[in-house]
């Protein structure tokens, strides 16, 4: 009950992060997109700003009127290009106002850097062409495609304090697939530049993280028993990897811009890509049950939230933030579970997530103040060596898994042979053979004989975790013969349809005889054991009945005799050879004795 | 004298009656030899026996249980088992004598010998003694025990804390298990030797022993001369 109440709690607990990371998602759609407050992008020429130009009027047509400072856009719609469809081809205009304050440098001039606007475009700087990034055309033809990146300089005599205005002409016969995430910066070259220089310096860092973690990774999966967890891992480092490698490659190619589509599609499957290998890596390396639920989860889930962005035109990021809180939800479970290297493994995840979400939630309440980019850097850096140290826990804790198995599995084999060549028994055995030698020692022959029968083949098997039925039953008629003679009485086991090349552990069979023998049939009683096996596609089904008088009346001892010593060495070797896939049930039927051993088939 | 055997397995029970009438013969009143401790029980309940020799799996877990059961009776018992690790508790428990399986013909008349007051087994000696009071079972340690007064066909254990426990066995056959310090003064008193503070010489045909504790019991005329011998005064 109190276990119920517990998980229910921790379902909650899921349900409330799932609905914490997809926030974003959920509020964005319902506000619609409000214009900003104001259309002018303010510059301050004294400062040393990278200025994003972020509010642009947009029209669809072509007038060359529209790059005229004088022009009336107030009618035009505001916003970012982003949120607009760019599906369809044809002629637009992009018109932002740029207010220059204060003393211009008088040692640098001012850029302007494009990226990612479709597909080629001219630049107006106060009604006058200062840079074309391929050529613009009214048809596919004319149109020739510019490069994904693209700068401007600016005289410095166009760059005056005072209003300014910036105007595209842009068209986009080219491609149907537009690259998305257009941005448009204003800064003195040299700022920029040296912004550019740190971004890359971190891009490298990074670069140098995930390739050694690939590497790494990839080492722990070829050496260390091909847990597919680490495949995993190696192939998420790999394609973020890729994903950083990129920019450097667009640089240095001077990329087209038509690859830019090409490349829009990559890094769309890598991003979607490594955020559900992240979270196939957490379900398979913490095992989280119900995996069959979980994993097409992680599939499905960016596709659907990428089909909900594509109706609402949100940025890509907000899938990142849903399947980060996914894993964060993994992860809870782990610990939960108090799975090796979970703690270590979420505190790296958080230290990661909470900053992204922050980010992501700033964009929708502005008022919340900027985090120190110095922090969040070194948060985030945490993520990967607490990942590797996480692998690390738990590969010491399968080492320590394995050897626990390996000592339980020798003690097994201890347990075998103390229970057959147990003093006790062989004492027994031969006490009756001294009296059968006096009274009848063809018998006391037969006796001796098939007591080192049995000793032979138990020392034949004693070492190994699985035997043919073939020799289980063998062992069994062994022992009903002995303990026949001992009795002086007779016990026969038969068999139907047994599949004596069927592996089952050494002695189950024999030690559920052996219980059956001492707690089911009276001195001097004879009687029967049966073996039944049915099999189907599922499982294999071992049915033993025996015939004996004592277990017929259900006295309140008979269950509990049957948890004795030798059942626990049952339990312990069916736990051994099939773990979890096997059950026991013993009680009365028909008027026999009934023990059911139910072994379930692995899935092939 | 009256045997009762109880072991499970026909041929051993077979070979144990086998021996006991080889070495007993005619002195044998009554053998009866039994398969199961239930059957055991209730025999035990109707008829009065002198000897029980038990086949004990004292591996399980209601060993012990029966080993007291056995050992709180008026009779003597000699396990028989294959379990010679646990001898020496058997012994610890009460039992006249331990066999393992499977015995020497010799082994067993030994046992019997034992039982007659012969010098058998040395250096083995009971360390607890059971008794039973309404079906419940209560174990005395040998080393709490200050005497044995005989009372009737029971004896009583007089206890160092002054209490007295009534165990079925006489004094007789106490004697026959219990360690040597144990020194029968009288008819009815049998006393540990280093619990006896003084004793008083013969006057007037009867003398008393002082205990440490204080109490005063009679010394028989016969036993006091045995007593100045093992003292050494």
């Amino acid at each position: 009950m109190l276990k119920g109440v517990s998980y229910g709690k921790f379902v909650a607990f899921r349900v409330f992060l799932l609905v914490l990371f997809s926030l974003p998602v959920l509020i964005v759609p319902a506000s619609p997109i409000s214009p900003p407050a104001t259309v002018t992008t303010p510059f301050n020429l004294n400062a040393q700003d990278i200025q994003l130009i972020q509010v642009w009027r947009m029209q669809d047509g072509d007038d060359p009127e529209w790059k005229q400072p004088g022009f009336d856009d107030s009618r035009w719609p505001a916003g970012s290009p982003n949120r607009l469809p760019h599906a369809q081809a044809g002629v637009r205009w992009l018109r932002a106002h740029i207010e220059l304050s204060g003393a211009p440098n008088p040692f640098d001039v001012l850029v302007l850097r494009f990226s990612k606007l479709p597909v080629a475009y001219a630049v107006f700087w106060d009604g006058s062409c200062v840079g074309e990034n391929g050529r613009v055309g009214r048809r596919e033809e004319d149109e020739i495609p510019g490069q994904v990146a693209f700068m401007i300089k600016l005289p410095r005599d166009l760059t005056a304090p005072g209003s300014h205005l910036l105007a595209i002409r842009y068209s986009n016969f080219h491609k149907s697939l537009q690259p998305r995430g257009f941005w448009a910066v204003l800064a003195y070259h040299a700022d920029w530049l040296l912004a550019r220089a740190k971004d890359m310096h971190l891009q490298y860092l990074w670069l140098g993280i995930y390739l050694t973690s690939t590497f790494l990774s990839l080492a722990l999966f070829l050496g260390g028993g091909r847990h597919r967890a680490f495949l995993v891992f190696a192939l998420y480092s790999f394609l973020l990897t890729l994903y950083l490698a990129v920019n450097p490659l667009i640089e240095v190619f001077n990329a087209d811009i038509s690859f830019s589509t090409l490349l829009f599609a990559f890094r769309y499957v890598v991003s979607v890509g490594a955020g559900i290998l992240l979270n196939i890596f957490f379900i398979r390396h913490f095992d989280i049950p119900r995996q069959r639920f979980h994993i097409p989860v992680v599939i499905l889930l960016p596709l659907l939230i990428d089909i909900f962005h594509i109706r609402y035109l949100l940025g890509l990021e907000w899938r990142d933030t849903v399947l980060t809180g996914y894993a964060v939800g993994l992860l809870v479970t782990a610990l939960k579970r108090r799975k090796a290297g979970s703690l270590i493994a979420l505190i790296g995840l958080l230290a990661v997530a909470l900053p992204a979400l922050y980010v992501q939630l700033k964009v929708i309440f502005r008022s919340f103040p900027e985090p120190d980019p110095r922090l969040v850097l070194l948060l985030s850096l945490l993520f990967i060596p607490s990942v590797i140290l996480s692998i690390s826990r738990q590969i010491r804790e399968q080492n320590l898994f394995y050897e626990a198995a390996r000592n339980r599995s020798q003690r097994l084999e201890m347990e075998l042979l103390k229970s057959q060549i147990h003093p006790h028994f062989i004492s027994n055995t031969l006490h009756s053979a001294k009296s059968w030698i006096r009274d009848d020692p063809k018998k006391a022959e037969k006796l001796l004989q098939t007591l080192s029968d049995e000793l032979h083949l138990i020392s034949a098997i004693s070492s190994r975790p699985l035997i043919p039925l073939a020799d289980e039953i063998h062992l069994c008629q062994y022992h009903l013969e002995i303990m026949g003679f001992r009795r002086d009485a007779r016990f026969e086991l038969r068999t139907e349809a047994v599949p004596i090349h069927e592996e089952i552990p050494p002695l189950v069979l024999h030690t559920l005889i052996e219980n059956g023998l001492t707690h089911a049939f009276q001195p001097r009683e004879s009687g029967c054991f049966w073996l039944r096996c049915e099999r189907n596609a599922k499982e294999t089904v071992f049915i033993l009945e025996n015939n004996g008088s004592r277990l017929q009346d259900p006295a309140p001892e008979n269950s509990e005799i049957q948890e004795g010593l030798g059942l626990r060495y049952v339990k312990a070797r069916l736990e051994e050879s099939f773990p979890g896939r096997w059950s026991i049930t013993h009680g009365i039927d028909r008027g026999l004795w009934k023990v059911t051993i139910r072994i379930q088939r692995t899935v092939p | 004298m009256r045997l009762l055997i109880v072991e499970d397995e026909y041929s051993i029970a077979r070979d144990i009656e086998y021996h006991c009438r080889q070495i007993l013969g005619d002195r044998i009143a009554s053998l009866r030899n039994i398969q199961t401790l239930d059957a055991a029980r209730d025999c035990l309940a109707r008829h009065s026996i002198d000897l029980l020799l038990l086949d004990l799996n004292l591996a399980g877990a209601n060993g012990f249980e029966l080993l007291k059961l056995a050992n709180s009776g008026s009779f003597h018992t000699i396990i028989i088992s294959g379990h010679v690790d646990r001898a020496l508790e058997a012994f610890e428990y009460g039992a006249l004598d331990f066999l393992p399986k499977p015995f020497e013909p010799s082994r067993l008349r030994k046992a019997f010998d034992r039982y007659f007051g012969l010098p058998g087994m040395d250096g083995q000696a009971v360390k607890y003694l059971t008794g039973r009071k309404r079906d419940q079972f209560f174990v005395v340690s040998v080393a709490d025990v200050l005497y044995f007064q005989a009372s009737y066909d029971y004896t009583e254990a007089v206890l160092k804390t002054g209490k007295r426990e009534v165990l079925e066995k006489s004094l007789r056959r106490l004697g026959q298990i219990l360690p040597s310090r144990f020194f029968r003064i009288h008819r009815s008193y049998l006393v540990d030797i280093q619990q006896i503070a003084s004793f008083t010489p013969v006057r007037h045909g009867s003398s008393r022993v002082c205990l440490k504790s204080g109490e005063i019991l009679p010394l028989s005329r016969g036993r006091h001369k045995h007593l100045r011998r093992i003292l050494g005064i």
